[in-house]
Order: C-alpha cells, then structure tokens, then sequence
C-alpha cells in the first residue's frame, strides 16, 4: 500500500491539490445549482442530466445508465483493479419540494445541500482534476453518481451496478457531504418491513367485539420493540410510519405499518427478522376473518471492514494527515451494497454539515479544504494500490 | 422598418438548449464587453446565489461577463456583505427612493450604463428565487442576433396581471404595435448600451414598459426583441409590489406619451387624453381613456 506521507513528496500532486483549492467558488456554484434541482428518491432525471453535463465537462466523457446513475470512467495506466468513487444523486425530501438555497458568505442553506449536493459537485471537482493532473501508475477510476440511496429507494442505484462493479474495481470510497473526519468502515444490517392487517372493521358500539387493525399493528409494535438486544452489539427497531382508521365510529378493518430494524451484528439481525415474522404469523391466529401480511421492503446486511484493513487504514492516514481527526462508524448507504459484494468499501465525510434533512440543512463553507484534501489524498493513494501491495 | 408579422416570426426569439453555453463561446468570438446589475433591496436570501451562478457557476465553466455588479437601493440586510463576500462591482449610493417616493428601481439600468462601460448589460432583479441562466442568455443573444436592435425583454409563461390587464391594454391604445409585446412590465432585460444611453429614462419602479415606448419611437419594431424567460418567482413568495410598480409604469409611459405628443391622438382603438400638473405634493397625472364602440361583422354573430 502506498502511503500518503510518499504519494505527498511529489511536486504533482501539490500543484493538483493547489488547482483543486482555487476552484473552491466553481464547486460551491455547483453545488448550490445541483442543490438546486428536485431530486427525490426516484425523481433524479432532472439532476442526474445536469450531473451528466458537469462530469462530461470534466471527464470528456459521461453517460446515465438504464437505472439512472450517472457513470463517467478516467483511464489508468497502472494493472491494479479499478477504483470506484460514489456520491448519491436523491435527497431526503418529497417530491413536492422545491428545494431553494440561501447563499451567505460563510455557509450554504437548504434542503439537500450539504448532504447530497456538496458530494456531488465534489465528485466532479475531483474528477476533474484527477484528470487534469494525471498520477501515473493509477488504475482505473470509476465516478459514479447513484440513484435511490434514501430510504424508499433501497439502494437500487449501486445494486443495479453488480456485479459488473465487483468484476472490474476492488475498492469503493462512497462520498458524503456531512461529517467532516467522519469515516463509516461497516454497513449496518438493515430490515425494512410492511406489516398489513385486514380485519372485517364494524361499528365501534355494535360490534364492540369485533378485533380492531390498528390495535392489533399496536400490538405488534410492542412485541417488536422487545426484540434489540441491550447494550452492545447495538440494534433497535424503529416503528417509522402508521396508516389506519376511518370514520370515528368505525373500527379500523386495515392498517399499515413500515418498521425498521437495524443491527451491527448480522446474526442478530437474522434473529430478529424471524422473530417480526413469527409475530405477524402469531398476530392474527385463531382470529376469524383477519390477516396480517409482512413484506420485506429494504434489506442490507451487516457486514464491513475492521479498522485494520488496508482501506480504513489507508483513509485513517489521509485524514490525519489532511489535519482531521477520524470518527470511525457505520452507515447504512452505497458502500453496504459494496461491501456485501466483496468490493472493500469506506464512506467519508466531506463537510460540517448542520440540520441535516431539513429546510434548514446547513453546510459550512468557511473552509472547505481538508474535506477535499482528505477526499482527494484518498482517491490517489488507492488508485495507486495492487492486490498483492502489503498494508499500509 | 419590419412589419408586425416580420416581427413576429424574427425578433420573438425561440429558446435553445445550451443558450448559456452558446452565450459564453459567442463572447469569446465578438469580444464584446458583456455586463449585468442586479438591482436589489433586502434581498440577502438570493442575491448570492445569482452571483456565485454569474461569476462561477456558469454552464460550461466560462462565465460570459466582464462586469457583475450590483447596485443597492437601500438594503438594511446583509445584501451589500454578500455582493462584497462575492467580488461583485457596487454602483453608486443607496437611493431607496426617489422624489415623490418612488423606489428607484429604473436607477439601476441607468447607473449600469452610465458606469459599466459595457457594450449590452443584463437587468437581473436579485430577489427573483431562480433564473433560468438558459433562458436569460437568450436576451443577448437576441441582441447579438439583431444589430439594429436596443433592448431584448423578457416574457413570462403567465405574464402578471400589471401586464395582462394594463400595460399591455394600454400600449396598445397608444401604439398598436407594441401590443406585440406580450409582458411590457417584465423586469427581466437586456439593453445595448450605446442605443439607451442618450435616451431619456424612468429612473423609477416600472421603468421598462415607457423604455419600449421610447425605442419604438426611435427606431420602431426592428429596435426591440422579445425573449421567453420562464416563470419568475419572487424569495417572498409576493408578486413584488404589483400594483406600486403598475401605477409608475403609467406614470412613467404617460410621461413619455406626452414627450412625443401621442396622447391625444387618435389611434385605430380610442383616444387617450392626459394631463400632467406639478402640485405641492407631486405630479398629478389625469388620464382620459376613450376607445371607439367595436361593432363585430355578422359572421362572427
């Protein structure tokens, strides 16, 4: 593994960190025009096209896929398997939002700005640049902008990338604009269930003792919030949205939950998936008339990386040595597809981010530098690596 | 001189894709010196945005212009550190209002002009909440399409009801051609520097519909250009105050009318007859609108 205190010596590769640093207003211009345009979770046309463009602009090359990621390839010299750098094309908001940023001097406001815009226009700084200052030696490096990383897109962006990404690159760094030092090294193990319940429903006072749906997804919601483990590993359920009721001297004959479980640890999670399934088969037992469906809507295992592979590593010097102090995690984003495809996967942070899915989502732009410098530092370093290279 | 349907078919511009990107590499060919002002008054929530978009966000990377400025009209926000944060060009002091309190909107263009030195300058309010960068580039371009041509304005996809229902009328009563115009009250537009500098102009709110007056006068339609700008929405959500801007666009146009002695003249649609009179407390403006009785052909029943 080449370190980042060797790849720092060459005279290149500070002229390059040097361009990357002056266009410090272009990348925050673009930020706030990708910011800009609305992009919810399966709504990227719009911004996937003005991505498209602005990585053409960069790469001379760029195209979307049939899935609508945004794909654009700059050619190594080097044998080593491709790198593999992401950035999410959706935001966390609706599709009636329209999202508008506030432009001061010192920081960046509004939805989706900092999170999934800062990384964006990043990814096509970077590219740029690592294309105007080529490293010779590099693999193949991949700029991918996904489609459906929030949550009702279930990550359907990068899955439609394997497993041709796991044939051609071994490493994926996955970009966010929120957490500065942040480096996220494991996927949490992700359930996303829809529990339905028809029940015959009834007046509330004549058929007093008919069973009620929503008290029985109440009911439900209990069992379930018995199954995390206390303390660690660390698991939780989070009962996310309830649909249920009529008129108000119906009872409910239907309602609807959306939960998630999550946990770090794989076993426990498979634990209780099937204890959530064996309480919806329990739930309407030896009730006449009634039904309860469980369908899976999302899942993502828990697996990832111990902090003394290569790549965490690798991105714990690059931070050290961009002046930032490494937060070790685990996300539940692109790099959980990765890794459960065998590609070796990290996310970092970019920026200091505040108010995070919000109107009022926040981004600092006072100084921007070590999340690039920490970003960039990381791409090289790993364009640079091959199978056979001992760690770091 | 074009005739209306001429007109119509040549200097209504029709929008391209990429007209950003077209603007920038014609610049580069011309060498012509392109500005833009973005008048503004409490406007801190967009204007940074547009001059980061201006100067640094342009599509393609090369950003067409070689004066962004900004000309304040007595902001008690944080506009005028966002201009300076962003290197933006200030212009002249911070007149909120002019005599008669009228907000000095039309000073903008004129100090632009006077102080860019430049060959066309752009009109951007900055408390519009979007531009279409695509669709605005297109007001220049109609410019450096048409030589003979002063000033390209902007059209909205709904023009306001200012527009619909009174100026648009109005101009029309006065001189049937610029019923052509399909938005005479858009605050979007771009002059050609050296055909408006001479010319006399509204330094008031509501300028723009007594500028086409005045350049049709001069060099009839082949002097003006209209060009589709999107829907523009204002930060606050209001109409910008429609109806302030409404009354000054009358004032402004009847003061104009009057130069060139239109008012009073009988045109195909009716009479207008106005008096103006300077009393203690301003100008009183008394209009007289006749329009002839309309008797359709039986065809049309």
């Amino acid at each position: 593994m080449v370190r980042i205190e060797t790849v720092a010596t060459a005279p290149e590769f500070w002229k390059a960190l040097e361009v990357l640093e002056a266009r410090r207003s272009n990348l925050i211009a673009n930020t706030v025009r990708l910011a800009e345009i609305p992009s919810s979770t399966g709504h990227e046309k719009e911004r996937a096209r003005e991505f498209r463009t602005l990585l053409e602009d960069a790469l001379g090359e760029a195209r979307i896929d049939e899935t609508g990621n945004v794909l654009g390839c700059l050619p190594g010299t080097g044998s080593g398997k491709a790198l593999v750098v992401t950035a999410a094309l959706d935001s966390p908001y609706g599709p009636s939002i329209e999202p508008v940023v506030e432009v001061r001097p010192e920081r960046l406001t509004g939805w989706g700005v900092g999170v999934n815009a800062f990384a964006l226009a990043s990814l096509a700084e970077l590219a740029r640049t690592l294309r105007n200052h080529p490293i010779s030696e590099a693999s193949d490096i991949w700029f991918v902008a996904t489609v459906g990383s929030e949550m009702a897109g279930d990550l359907r962006g990068i899955s439609a990338l394997f497993p041709w990404l796991s044939s051609t690159c071994s490493r994926a760094i996955c970009l966010q604009g929120a957490g500065l030092g942040r480096l996220d090294h494991w996927s949490v193990g992700t359930y996303r269930g829809e529990l339905t319940v028809l029940t015959p429903g009834g007046h509330c006072w004549r058929d007093s003792a008919r069973v009620s749906a929503l008290r029985l997804v109440m009911k439900y919601s209990q069992t379930l919030e018995s199954l995390p483990p206390k303390g660690l590993p660390r698991g939780l359920y989070n009962p996310a949205r309830l649909e249920s009721g009529d008129a108000w001297n119906a009872v409910p004959s239907r309602a609807v939950l959306r939960f998630e479980l999550r946990s770090d640890d794989e076993n426990d999670l498979q634990r209780m998936i099937r204890s959530a399934q064996e309480a919806a088969e329990a739930l309407v037992q030896d009730l006449p008339g009634c039904q309860a469906f469980l369908e899976q809507k999302g899942f993502r295992h828990a697996t990832g990386l111990y902090p003394d592979h290569p790549l965490v590593e690798g991105c714990r010097r690059t931070q050290a040595w961009a002046g930032l102090t490494t937060t070790l995690g685990a996300s539940s984003a692109d790099a959980s597809v990765c890794l459960h495809w065998g590609v070796a996967a990290v996310t970092l942070g970019l920026g200091s981010c505040v108010g995070i899915a919000t109107s009022q989502e926040t981004l600092d732009i006072r100084d921007i530098r070590p999340g690039l410098r920490q970003a960039y530092a990381a791409i090289v370093q790993n364009a640079l690596w091959k199978e056979n290279d001992a760690p770091a | 001189m074009l005739q209306r349907e001429e007109w119509l078919a040549s200097h209504t511009h029709c929008t391209r894709p990429d007209q950003a990107r077209e603007l920038a590499s014609r610049v580069q060919e011309t060498q012509l010196r392109l500005g833009v002002v973005l008048p503004v008054r409490d406007d801190a929530r967009s204007l940074g945005k547009h001059l980061l978009a201006l100067r640094h966000g342009w599509p393609g990377g090369s950003s067409p212009w070689c004066e962004v400025a900004v000309v304040d009209l007595g902001s008690t926000d944080a506009s005028i550190e966002i201009a300076r944060s962003q290197d933006a060009r200030l212009l002249g002091g911070a007149e909120r209002f002019l005599p008669g309190d009228a907000p000095a909107e039309g000073l903008a263009l004129r100090r632009a002009i006077d102080q860019l030195g430049c060959d066309i300058v752009m009109v951007v309010p900055a408390g519009l909440r979007r531009i279409d960068w695509d669709k605005a580039s297109g007001l220049v371009l109609s410019l450096l399409e048409h030589d003979e041509a002063a000033l390209a304005i902007g059209f909205q996809d709904a023009p306001p009801p200012s527009s619909r229902l009174s100026l648009r009328p109005l101009l029309s009563v006065l001189e049937p051609d610029l019923s052509l115009i399909v938005d005479p009250t858009c605050p979007l537009l771009a002059v050609r520097s050296a055909a408006v500098r001479t010319l006399p102009l509204a330094l008031t709110l509501g300028y723009e519909p007594a500028l086409l007056l005045e350049i049709w006068k001069g060099s009839g339609l082949d002097g003006l250009c209209q060009v589709p700008v999107g829907t523009l929405l204002w930060q606050d959500g209001s109409t910008r105050h429609e109806e302030q801007a409404t009354f000054r666009s009358v004032l402004a146009l009847m003061e104009t009318a009057q130069r060139h002695e239109i008012l009073g003249k009988e045109g195909p649609f009716g009479h207008l007859f106005a008096t103006l009179s300077q009393e203690s407390e301003g100008v009183r403006v008394h209009a007289d609108l006749q329009l002839f009785h309309w008797s359709f052909p039986a065809s049309m029943g």
